[in-house]
């Protein structure tokens, strides 16, 4: 009888595994079954090394064991609007990367697992998960939950035309927050606002933390990490490859040796619209946090204001963490020392201000966090100079018009209408020459702009005057100039001072705002009102 | 004295490893008798109660000098200006520039000046056994004007120091054998781990750079990651010291590698095909830029490019201040035992 139980286990178990996993194309959606077709296409390090041949295994140490293998590794880090707060009884948010290789499948920036644990043990039967196929160039997403009633993995959608997809096909699906379909960290850059890093560590995520979780003690929290790493080892290796990729698909190598863009409007979005955001901060504590288990305070020192808050220093002048190319513009850089916040004068701005997180007053860990433009965006429009897809002039051109709104522009989006479908250029490398400017595009731009007769003092004709200078990087770089020289004699002067910090707090409060309200990006706010502190 | 362990393996002949672990004491000792620091000699973590076994955490950062204000190019050719996070590197060009290898380094200063103190053929048997093949003059290594042979020990490592921007084999002209920049030093790094430890909760522990006045560059990778990580391990009650041999490792290289389209786990060494090798304990990295590699899609131009994803670690031991002998813990100073500790090297 016990032989007939085993062996009826086994056979189950068989029956079990051989089926496969169920595709789900958004929340809610009815479950169906993957076509044999469907599977084989499926080449991502999760799908090859766990679900291919264990579709029903949803313990969250066994697949990363898996996916481990004998020599990979894994790297815990951990992200929350509540970080600050060591209370027991709360959840938090966990990311976990791979390094090193398993079955020749190199897993590093290849494969990602997201889930929630709190102060004992990880939550069972949820798992989120992306995985790059590398011979479809794209980001495969999976998730873990009970949605059918029973606990089971289901394929969610892959990144193909992710960008294109409206904000009612968006709904309820993995591409609600992967935008362009590539890995999101909203916290990107330093000082990584609500992550764990060397900046902020959550000593009670630590074995040797006083009053740290239980958790902390076991394996996964061994190899907790800062989101230092996670920025530079994962997401922006990762996202560079995604990016070359997406151009490379909307390229087509003509004869001649020049190659055509198919759809220009697409490939030239992130220079127009802001299609996502990075948060960034000053490196001082805000010392107002709600959680942070003591007193409002005053900053831990003076308040550096960021220069990617005032313009878009990454892009301008090249170089830094991200690695652009940029435009040459080092002038954008001094914008980091253009403000600097004294504690006093910080503490009053958001006194004034009466922000709220979770309905109370304060404001976010770090002081003056805010939305910047994303290196999603950013690196895409390095990417298509770099490629020669277009010039540095005509970005120049682009970027000029609005200078002093990096992120979310009212202005450049009504310019993309002016761009081709299709246009010609010569692809390039690193050492190749540039086209000289004005290239093709940049002509036919001209001549769709000219067509309109724009009105004087509009978008459109400082774009079109910006585009038939006989340097737009000059302009820009001018402009860059005057915007940091009305900056510092603002600032400087007692008189007027305040009223401009008054001035730029407000620009601040605006782009919280417009992340948390947009249709497009609030979906990016997963906790309510804990993301960005606002009136 | 503490059995300090030689970091590259190559401090020979004996009196070469002695005037290392000579000047190696000397900071221990400075900072562990620093009043309030939880900084303590290793000696003490050998008289944890039976059972007690310390930590080892790694503290790591990025390679990539995040204060550089120019791009890849010049942060490469401008190491004593740009290259500030306790890694040098040098690279190696073709006729036609483009790259054939980087060596990144994080061997201390002090440890040539060791070799040095011994006598010229210590120092070039060293030099060999890290650029096999080198040749150095006495000029190269010391400048001009200057015989190493009459020559105190003090005199000839002071002299290899002064002179370390200028020796080819070191400056990158020749190769690259140690750290030089003025901030990549052993002592600022006791100089940092040493008043770290000193409990400070005005701040928060990710501020506490901000409160080391110059001892820590608070818009560096290094010094902040390092002061914040031994700030919280004081906090919590623990008494610290930077694990023997005391360095800066080599961790991994970040970032997606492939050679042809093919993807490489760069950081295994048994299947790379050599591209990427540590050696000397983790305190020497080599990537031989074969052809058709590249870095997150792009071909390999600079050593910059390269350092934005290498990590390097220091490694940092602790122990519960509770768990710790009396004579090491914080307040006692003045010990008796402490105190033959720190005389165990000479003049304390």
């Amino acid at each position: 009888m016990i032989r007939f139980s085993a062996l009826a286990l086994v056979l189950a178990f068989t029956t079990l595994s051989a089926q496969s996993i169920k595709k789900q194309a958004r929340d809610g959606a009815p479950q169906l079954a993957m076509t044999s077709t469907e599977l084989s296409v499926l080449g991502d390090p999760l799908f090859r090394l766990v679900l291919k041949t264990k579709p029903n295994e949803i313990r969250f140490d066994e697949v990363v064991r898996l996916l481990k293998g004998a020599t990979g590794t894994e790297h815990f880090f951990v992200v929350d609007e509540k970080i600050i707060d060591p209370a027991i009884g709360q959840s938090r948010r966990a990311v976990i990367g791979f390094k090193g290789s398993n079955q020749g499948l190199v897993l590093v920036t290849n494969v990602m697992l997201s889930v929630i644990f709190d102060s004992n043990t990880v939550r069972p039967g949820f798992i989120e998960a992306w995985g790059w196929d590398k011979k479809l160039s794209r980001y495969n997403y999976y998730r873990l939950d009970k949605e059918g009633g029973t606990v089971s993995w289901k394929f969610r959608g892959s990144s193909i035309d992710a960008d294109k997809l409206t904000q009612t096909q968006r709904n309820g699906t993995c591409m609600a927050c992967h935008l362009n379909g590539g890995p999101v960290m909203k916290e990107l850059p330093f000082p990584w606002n609500n992550w764990n890093s060397f900046q902020s560590q959550s000593l009670y995520l630590t074995p040797g933390g006083a009053g740290h979780w239980t958790i902390a003690e076991g394996s996964h929290l061994a190899t907790l990490e800062g989101a230092e790493s996670m920025e530079t080892d994962f997401i922006l290796p990762a996202l560079k490859q995604f990016n070359g990729r997406r151009i490379e698909q909307l390229t087509k190598k003509n004869a001649d040796g020049t190659a055509s863009i198919l759809d220009g409007k697409r490939a030239l979005r992130s220079l127009f619209e802001t299609t996502e955001f990075n948060a960034i901060s000053s490196d001082a504590f805000s010392g107002l946090h709600p959680f942070q288990g003591s007193a409002p305070g005053l900053p831990s020192g003076v308040v550096k204001v960021p220069d990617t808050f005032f313009l878009n220093a990454n892009l301008f002048a090249g170089g830094k963490v991200t690695q652009y190319q940029g435009l040459g513009i080092d002038q954008a850089r001094d914008f980091a020392l253009v403000l600097v916040v004294q504690p006093a004068e910080y503490r009053k701005l958001v006194n004034d201000a009466a922000t709220k997180l979770n309905n109370r007053l304060g404001d976010s860990s770090f002081a003056w966090f805010v939305p910047e433009a994303s290196h999603s965006d950013n690196h895409m429009v390095d990417r298509l100079i770099i490629n020669g897809v277009i010039t540095q002039q005509f970005a120049a051109a682009v970027l000029a018009v609005d200078v002093e709104n990096p992120v979310f522009s009212l202005k450049t989006p009504a310019l993309l209408q002016f761009i081709p479908k299709t246009f010609r250029f010569s692809p390039r490398d690193n050492d190749s020459v540039p086209t000289p400017h004005p290239d093709e595009l940049t002509k036919a731009v001209i001549a769709a702009l000219q067509a309109t007769s724009p009105v004087a003092g509009s978008p459109q004709a400082d774009f079109l005057a910006l585009l038939k200078a006989p340097n737009p990087v000059t302009v820009l770089r001018q402009r860059v100039q005057a915007y940091l020289a009305r900056e510092q004699a603002a600032l400087a002067n007692v008189a007027t001072r305040e009223a401009e910090l008054n001035r730029l707090f407000d620009v601040v409060l605006s782009r919280r705002q417009e992340a948390l309200t947009n249709p497009l990006f609030k979906q990016l706010n997963e906790t309510g009102n804990l993301l960005f502190a606002v009136p | 004295m503490f059995n300090y362990k030689d970091p590259g393996g190559t401090l020979k002949p004996g009196k070469a490893l002695a005037s290392y672990r000579q000047s190696l004491h000397e900071q221990y000792r400075f900072h562990a008798k620093n009043p309030n620091s939880a900084f303590t000699f290793l000696e003490a973590f050998q008289e944890l109660p039976t059972g007690k076994v310390p930590q080892v955490d790694a503290v790591q950062w990025s390679a990539f000098p995040i204060t550089a204000s120019g791009n890849n190019t010049q942060i490469d050719e401008q190491r004593f200006r740009f290259q500030d996070e306790y890694v040098e590197w040098q690279v190696e060009r073709t006729a036609n520039s483009k790259v054939t290898q980087i060596t990144f380094t994080t061997e201390f200063l002090e440890y040539y000046e060791a070799l040095a103190s011994v006598g010229v053929a210590a120092l070039i048997t060293g030099i060999k056994a890290v650029i096999p093949g080198a040749n150095p003059t006495m000029v190269e290594l010391f400048g001009p004007d200057f015989n190493p042979a009459t020559s105190t020990a003090v005199g000839r490592a002071s002299r290899f120091r002064s002179f370390a921007k200028q020796n080819p084999w070191n400056n990158g002209n020749k190769g690259i054998l140690c750290l030089a920049q003025q901030f990549n030093t052993l002592g600022a790094l006791f100089n940092l781990t040493g008043p770290a430890a000193i409990v400070n909760t005005s701040v928060p522990a990710g501020a506490i750079c901000g409160t080391l006045n110059n001892l820590c560059g608070p818009n560096r990778n290094s010094d902040p990651s390092i002061a914040t990580a031994v700030q919280n391990l004081a906090r919590s009650k623990r008494d610290l010291s930077l694990r023997d041999p005391a360095g800066i490792e080599i961790f991994t290289l970040g970032g997606i590698w492939e050679r042809n389209g093919a993807a490489i786990d760069i950081n295994d060494s048994l299947n790379n095909g050599g591209l990427w090798a540590i050696s000397r304990n983790g305190r020497r990295g080599v990537l031989k830029n074969a052809a058709g590699l590249t870095l997150d899609g792009d071909s390999i131009t600079t050593g910059a490019q390269v350092a934005s994803r290498l990590r390097v670690q220091a490694r940092v031991v602790s122990a519960m201040e509770a768990d710790m002998p009396e004579w090491s813990r914080i307040g006692q100073e003045a010990s008796v035992r402490l105190n033959q500790v720190a005389a165990a090297g000479g003049a304390g």
